[in-house]
């Protein structure tokens, strides 16, 4: 869709974080899955000159939480809100995470806020978009610093391309571009579990060194 | 007693879409788009402005037509288009949508563009690929040339339905986060109007819009 195409490219310009993620419709995680860190809560400092930005950590208001629905919004004191702020320390985006164990790994599991300037929109207008999830794997190293490691589209895409997995996907129209996969849960932890060690399966170029702030 | 009336009429129209049925595939193809440029003018709906303007002439279009590059079938398909866009609580929405005909009714279907406030920032940021863009589909019911009820697909109705497997249709649902999405084909979705486009349960009273030509309303008035 022509007209689509030409206004996601100009919204495009707005969006960093999270662009080239792996986008799902279904989460990475059953109940059972999910941890909860309180070493997580506070503020996380990441990034080189070029992408350094603040994540803040806490856990989700009960204001938040009137926004999640379905089975989630039981489980909302498990997770975390993290608000983004970018290097001007203007929030640019919020999330609800969480955190989960899948296999020998610890993963986030991403899933937009609608941010307080948002708050006000047409509700008809906002059932046009259905919202995704976005993992991210983290590797703990200790409780003052981790690395959140994208999963690396092209990868899933060569496995897709060699008939070396089987997975339902959704092209997208350019240039948001790539796939929303639409696999269930059960089939997103065989890909995880399968492919999780393998560095091939991260994006390098958006990884994110994260270390705890402690003065804020 | 013209403001009593007036007042009935905008409390009558003023109806909350609680939830539409979306779809991540459009129903209007290059295919099967048709155009009724009676669509394009000014609309009352609940006391807003709804501009309605053929794509090429809106101003929509005017703002990215220099980063636009269009096939000739882009051009084609484009055509037969329309923008619309209102203001409502200091923000101004952008709509686009096609129309398409199955057994004599006519569909309308809408897709956001934009929301933007009156700074002409983005307010919204559903791009950028954290949302999937989906579509919305109503049925148009003229009535005259300058009153149109607008019945929006009752998404409540219908997932329930689909859920119970009374109705078939491809869908994916997740019961953890409550999302919901209609993936069938644009094919699927006309089979689906097809055979239940005249089933009065598919829409409802709470998911209808009538809107008024402006200039008609104002006749009305002075009348």
């Amino acid at each position: 869709m022509i007209i689509r195409k030409t206004f996601i490219l100009l919204i495009l310009l707005f969006s960093i974080f999270l662009s080239g993620c792996l986008y799902t419709f279904y989460p990475i995680f059953t109940e059972k899955d999910i941890v909860f860190n309180k070493e997580l809560l506070g503020f996380w400092n990441y990034g080189d000159s070029s992408k350094n930005g603040l994540f803040e950590f806490r856990r989700i208001s009960e204001t938040e939480k009137k926004e999640l629905s379905g089975n989630i919004s039981k489980l909302s004191d498990k997770g975390y809100f993290v608000v983004w702020r970018d290097k001007k320390k203007q929030v640019n985006s919020a999330y609800f995470v969480f955190l989960v164990k899948i296999g020998t790994h610890y993963y986030f599991d991403f899933f937009p806020s609608v941010s307080n300037n948002q708050i006000y929109v047409d509700d008809l207008f906002r059932y046009h978009f259905v919202t995704l999830h976005c993992p991210y794997k983290i590797i703990l190293h200790d409780k003052d610093h981790f690395e959140l490691k994208q999963l690396e589209e092209s990868f899933l895409d060569k496995l897709i391309e060699n008939k070396q997995i089987q997975i339902r996907y959704l092209d997208r129209s350019e240039p948001n571009g790539g796939r929303v996969i639409l696999s269930p849960t059960a089939e997103l932890q065989q890909f995880l579990t399968k492919y999780g060690d393998n560095e091939k399966a991260y994006n390098k170029d958006n990884s994110y060194y994260c270390t705890h702030l402690h003065n804020k | 007693m013209k403001s009593i009336v007036h007042f009935i009429f905008f409390f009558i129209i003023l109806v909350q879409l609680n939830s539409c049925l979306t779809t991540m595939q459009p129903l209007v193809t290059d295919e099967n788009i048709i155009t009724d440029d009676r669509v394009t003018g000014t609309w009352i709906d609940s006391g807003r402005e709804i501009t309605v303007q053929k794509f090429f002439n809106s101003k929509f279009y005017q703002s990215v037509k220099s980063d636009m590059r269009l096939s000739v079938a882009d051009s084609l398909f484009l055509m037969k288009y329309y923008i619309a866009n209102y203001t409502q609580s200091d923000l101004e929405y952008w709509w686009a949508f096609g129309l398409m005909r199955i057994n004599k009714q006519v569909y309308l279907n809408l897709f956001a563009l934009k929301c933007t406030d009156n700074e002409n920032n983005e307010v919204y940021f559903p791009y950028g690929g954290r949302a999937l863009e989906t579509y919305s589909i109503a049925k148009l019911e003229w009535k005259g040339n300058d009153l149109i009820s607008v019945h929006f697909l009752n998404g409540d109705w219908i997932k329930k339905m689909i859920l119970a497997g009374n109705i078939r249709i491809k869908y994916e649902y997740d019961p953890l986060f409550g999302s919901f999405a209609i993936t069938a084909s644009s094919e699927e979705l006309e089979q689906f109007l097809q055979k239940y486009g005249n089933d009065k349960r598919i829409y409802s009273d709470e998911y209808t819009r009538t809107i008024t030509r402006k200039d008609k309303l104002y006749v009305t008035k002075n009348n």
